[in-house]
């Protein structure tokens, strides 16, 4: 439905974004995954016509977005990061000079915010001046204002940035139930790991203005499915214990944490009884073992030697 | 276009201390300085010698107040002398027994006409004093002076015969409410700066709406506001304080119009320098009292004959603004008299606002 | 408070645009409009310029002979046509208006260059002339019949000018009105003698000596560059005080201000930083001010220690005065949330401040509430009390002026004091 082909944003001689090539089908809930300043929102600025790429091309059915961006503004909605909304007037009157812009009139715009503002859950408030809502609700209305004329795709930019947990898992319930029961298309862009895992169903990873990884959940975390992590809980510190097993040829890596022992495994190795025995060798306390299914921010620490969140 | 343009007049509704303090400002300011009603003479303070009696100090004042230009009051001289050397006024006239003196503290270009003046009617009253004690009277004199051998005749070159009297009232009328006329016009402008900043802007660029469209409701809004609030003030002097503004306020308003898209378009061409609405903030009021003083809105511009500052103010809107209005109000100027100040002011919008939107999509 | 005033100047400082401007613009217009209207101050050596043409329609010694012959017909006995002859070529008033345009004062103002009608007009509409003088036909003759025999209506004299409210054209206007005004004058008292039979033999404009100019002191006028150097900096140091206010609503933006309040600080403390800060931008700008605009323009020749140490005085009350306008501003801004007080303040206040203190125009023509206003103003006061320090007034005569910036800052910190939010009220 929508791809995007060797998509190039350069600023004043510095490559923001560069060649990314990636696609969405109908119905498809899409997670655009990197740190801060790895050019996620330069990426959907440019898929949502708002900036002409340098090169490349955004098609959307197969027309090019770039040379007829009225293709795109009709079936797009676009939740900015920052709160895009008039703070001097009501929710209401938001809605509706919104709904107008996008062609609305009469009693279709009247029962669409009304609509809109069930989905959010501020029917109650839409009456209040914007400047008034806390900033979960800010939020919600911010990302009601881009669903009021039925878009075919829904682009959200870190749409939780900075507000309460029950903001934000009313945001992803309705994100997902959006996705899941209306057929909506979502390109989801966020460094929380969390609510792309939870959220979308294939994952771009993008770093530096690249993409340096994607697939579904499963296939992007099988990059790490030669290896496992387990955390051991200790009584105390045994740095004996912990050289004996940096020693072991078994264990890819050792590490001391707070707890314990941070210890990366070849999958599948059936390590554990040596490290038990060792343990019982130092006479070490265990009290806890934990082994870690990888998830994405592993992925991400994996592919770039870095947090996401750095 | 539309849903935009409304937008910004319900933002106003919500937020209207700004406009509305401006539009107070430019009708309260006015009235102060024009002082409500008209007087059109140019007072100027006089006081005497102390060896000077009182009745022939008023006689002398009697016969300067012949004149149509100059208005003289008498006053102490401890006032005389602290309001020109504080600088409030740029000069005073010391009265004599059969002499005067101009006190100067800082200079001032009616002085040349004020010194003829007052020489004139000095020297004549002094001859016909001689004349007098060699018998002849006044009245003589006078009745010989009715059919003196020149007359003076002074026509404009369009064939009008008119006078030098200057209109302050109408000067500062038309300068201030065209002054301030700027800043209502410019701080509404913001709207489009505030809206980048706060992403609504983006958000109705992916929208269906077309970026001409958007910059039109916001234009058209500004300059809206801007027209109506030099519209009323105009009206309001006009009709309430009796202020004569000609016989064609149709031209008036086609002035109007021309100035106000000449200043909305600056705005854009400033908003396109300045990102952001602080420096906005702070660079407005100086770029539009600058412009002020540069273009003749304060004072009138004929009292400056620097060939540098001639030129520089050429290139000031409001230099054709205050211009046409005068010209339309004084001379009864027409289509074709204005023809050419309005193309100026025109002109002057479509480059400002061609380079004014260029800049503002480069970013 | 010392942290305070730190912060505040730092974040000044690294706004350099903004500072630029506060400086530069008044920099730029000093320069522009102290030199534009130079010429028109006393002291500057370059006084008003005036060009005209003069269209001569009439010949001179055509119409003195025609004048002459029309007496021989008339009969007069040679001996009173000789008589008439030397005095007509004295008083033909075409000689007598080419010696007032000799004249020294005139000499120097006025450019004549002799032109026909077609030639006038043109240079008077694309304003290479002020104004057209034209002598027209028979304009000897009429009037020497006039005013020797006194017969004839006499003639006229036309001046055309483009526009009437050009300055030039005003005074040169002015200069043959009063030609023609003395020069009937002396026809009529000539011709009221004869009536009574007393002749007088000399025939003149006489020029009796009146008037002169004199200034408030000892001391020389102003000239241009020093009022604008005044007019101007006082004006624009006002705009200190609406720069640091929206500061302030920056900093309640940014909730740096409650922040603040958190710590402990007695919110007055940030009041005093800000007014503090304010004084000393103030200062420094009228400093800066002063110093380039004397060392690139030389305006203040001949003056003394003494006269330095005086501005710097003033200059110090004014930026008290700036302090005081700060803090109404900031607290105003701060307990209403609202940006609205710095916006208008520094479009509308600051203008009407300007114009009722004097900054642009004398205000003694205007109505009487404008110069009270004015005095009261910061600006205003300071302005007086810098031109009369110029001129050379004693230290006690600028007093009151000084006192009125220190009285009007007291009641200025003191109400925003009151106006300033407690902590209670968050």
């Amino acid at each position: 439905m929508l791809e995007t082909e060797e998509l190039q944003k350069v600023f004043k001689g510095k490559v923001a974004v560069d060649g990314i090539n990636l696609y969405m089908d109908r119905g498809e809930s899409i997670g655009l995954l990197g740190p801060n300043g790895a050019g996620k929102s330069t990426t959907i600025s440019m898929i949502s016509s708002l900036l002409k790429p340098t090169s490349g091309d955004v098609r959307l059915n197969g027309k090019s977005v770039v040379k007829n961006p009225e293709t795109i503004r009709s079936v797009l909605g676009v939740v900015p990061q920052e709160i895009a909304l008039y703070e001097e007037l009501t929710a209401y009157e938001n809605m509706k000079f919104f709904g107008r812009v996008y062609g609305l009139k009469g009693k279709s715009l009247e029962r669409r915010i009304q609509e809109v503002l069930e989905i959010v859950g501020l029917q109650e408030r839409q009456k209040d001046l914007v400047k008034t809502y806390s900033g979960g609700m800010q939020r919600r209305i911010n990302m009601a204002a881009a669903m009021l004329h039925e878009p075919e795709i829904l682009i959200m930019d870190e749409p939780t940035v900075g507000i309460d947990p029950q903001s934000r898992n009313y945001i992803l319930d309705t994100v997902r139930h959006l996705n899941e029961e209306s057929g909506l298309t979502v390109l989801y862009t966020s460094h929380y790991m969390e609510e792309v895992e939870r959220l979308c169903d294939r994952v771009y990873i993008m770093d530096h203005g690249r993409i340096i990884a994607s697939g579904t959940k499963d296939e992007l975390k099988s990059i790490l499915s030669g290896e496992e992590t387990i955390f051991i809980d200790l009584n105390r510190s045994y740095p004996e214990l912990l050289s004996d097993l940096k020693k072991h040829e078994g264990i890819l890596q050792a590490t001391e944490t707070e707890k314990g022992l941070k210890l990366i495994v070849p999958k599948g190795s059936r390590h554990l009884s040596s490290i038990f025995q060792a343990a019982e060798r130092y006479q070490a306390q265990i009290l806890n073992v934990n082994v870690q299914i990888p998830t994405l921010e592993d992925v991400f620490l994996h592919l770039t030697g870095r947090k996401l969140r750095d | 276009m539309k849903s935009v343009f409304l937008l910004q007049l319900q933002r106003l509704r919500r937020a209207p201390i700004t406009t509305v303090t401006f539009f107070i400002l430019t009708i309260a300011f006015v009235y102060m300085l024009a002082g409500g009603e008209s007087q059109g003479k140019m007072s100027i303070l006089t006081f005497t010698d102390y060896l000077l009696s009182e009745e022939i100090a008023e006689e002398w004042i009697e016969r300067l107040n012949a004149s149509e230009a100059f208005e003289f009051q008498l006053v102490e001289e401890t006032v005389a002398r602290e309001t020109v050397s504080s600088g409030n006024a740029s000069l005073a006239v010391k009265l004599m027994e059969s002499d005067y003196r101009l006190l100067v503290a800082t200079d001032d270009p009616n002085r040349y006409v004020l010194e003829g003046y007052v020489k004139q009617v000095f020297s004549e009253e002094i001859q016909i004093r001689e004349l007098e004690k060699l018998g002849v009277s006044h009245e003589t004199v006078n009745s010989y002076l009715q059919s003196g051998p020149l007359n003076l005749d002074t026509t404009s070159l369009e064939g009008e015969s008119g006078s030098f009297e200057y209109d302050e009232q109408l000067q500062i009328l038309f300068g201030m409410t065209l002054y301030f006329s700027i800043y209502t016009i410019m701080f509404n402008l913001m709207n489009v700066a505030e809206e980048k900043r706060l992403g609504t802007w983006s958000r109705l660029i992916v929208s269906p709406i077309r970026k001409w469209q958007l910059y039109l409701g916001h234009l058209l809004y500004c300059f809206l506001i801007g027209y109506v609030q030099i519209v009323i003030v105009f009206l309001l002097f006009k009709y309430v304080f009796a202020y004569d503004l000609g016989n064609n306020f149709g031209y008036i308003l086609l002035v109007i119009a021309s100035y106000t898209f000449a200043i909305v378009a600056l705005g854009m061409l400033i908003i396109g320098v300045v990102k952001s609405t602080q420096h906005l903030q702070a660079i407005i009021p100086i770029v539009a009292t600058s412009m002020a003083m540069l273009g003749g809105a304060f004072w009138p511009i004929e009292i400056v004959t620097n060939q540098m500052l001639i030129t520089i103010s050429q290139g000031m809107p409001i230099l054709y603004g205050v211009e046409a209005l005068k010209g339309v109000a004084m001379y009864n100027y027409g289509l074709f008299e204005l023809g050419e100040t309005l193309s100026i002011m025109i002109l002057f919008g479509v480059i400002c606002m061609g380079i004014g939107i260029n800049l503002m999509e480069r970013r | 408070m010392h942290s305070f005033l730190k912060k505040d100047i730092l974040i000044l400082l690294r706004d350099r645009s903004e500072l630029l401007l506060l400086l530069l613009m008044p920099f730029i217009l000093i320069a522009i409009l102290g030199f534009a209207l130079r010429g028109l101050f006393s002291g500057d050596p370059e006084p008003l310029q005036i060009s005209v043409a003069i269209v001569q329609q009439d010949n001179e010694k055509a119409g003195i002979e025609k004048f002459l012959s029309d007496q021989r017909d008339q009969g007069f006995s040679e001996e009173v046509i000789a008589e008439l002859e030397s005095v007509a070529f004295k008083v033909s008033p075409y000689t007598l208006l080419n010696q007032v345009f000799k004249d020294e004062r005139l000499r120097e103002m006025i450019t004549i260059i002799d032109m026909n009608l077609e030639e006038a007009e043109l240079a008077l509409s694309s304003e290479e002339i002020a104004a057209i003088l034209t002598f027209p036909t028979e304009f000897t003759f009429l009037s020497l019949k006039n005013m020797l025999l006194n017969d004839g209506g006499g003639s006229e004299l036309q001046v055309t000018v483009n526009d009437y409210g050009s300055l030039q054209a005003k005074v040169f206007q002015s200069i043959i009105q009063e030609f023609v005004r003395a020069l009937n004058f002396e026809t009529a008292m000539t011709q009221a003698l004869s009536e009574e039979g007393i002749v007088i033999e000399e025939w003149d404009l006489r020029d009796i000596e009146l008037g002169g100019i004199e200034t408030v002191t000892s001391k020389d006028p102003i000239t241009s560059f020093e009022y604008y150097t005044f007019a101007i900096a006082v004006m624009f140091v006002l705009y200190v005080a609406s720069t640091l206010a929206s500061k302030a609503y920056v900093e309640k933006q940014q909730q740096v201000f409650n922040r603040i309040l958190l710590s402990g600080k007695h919110p007055i403390s940030y009041l005093s930083g800000k007014i503090i800060s304010a004084i000393i931008i103030a200062f420094c700008q009228l400093l800066i001010l002063f110093t380039s605009s004397s060392l690139l323009f030389r305006p203040f020749q001949d003056v003394d220690v003494m006269f330095w140490a005086g501005i710097l005085l003033i200059s110090a009350i004014l930026s008290i005065g700036v302090g005081g306008l700060t803090a109404v501003l900031t607290a105003l801004t701060v307990r209403f949330d609202n940006e609205t007080f710095s916006s208008v303040f520094s479009g509308g206040i600051v203008t009407i401040f300007a114009f009722t203190g004097g900054s642009f125009i004398p205000v003694a023509n205007m109505a009487e509430i404008v110069s009270v206003i004015g005095d009261w103003t910061p600006n205003g006061a300071a302005l007086s009390a810098y031109l009369q320090w110029k001129q050379g007034f004693t230290f006690d005569s600028i007093l009151p002026f000084m006192g009125r910036i220190i009285g009007l800052s007291i009641v200025l910190i003191a109400s925003s004091v009151w106006i300033f939010p407690r902590r209670r009220s968050f």
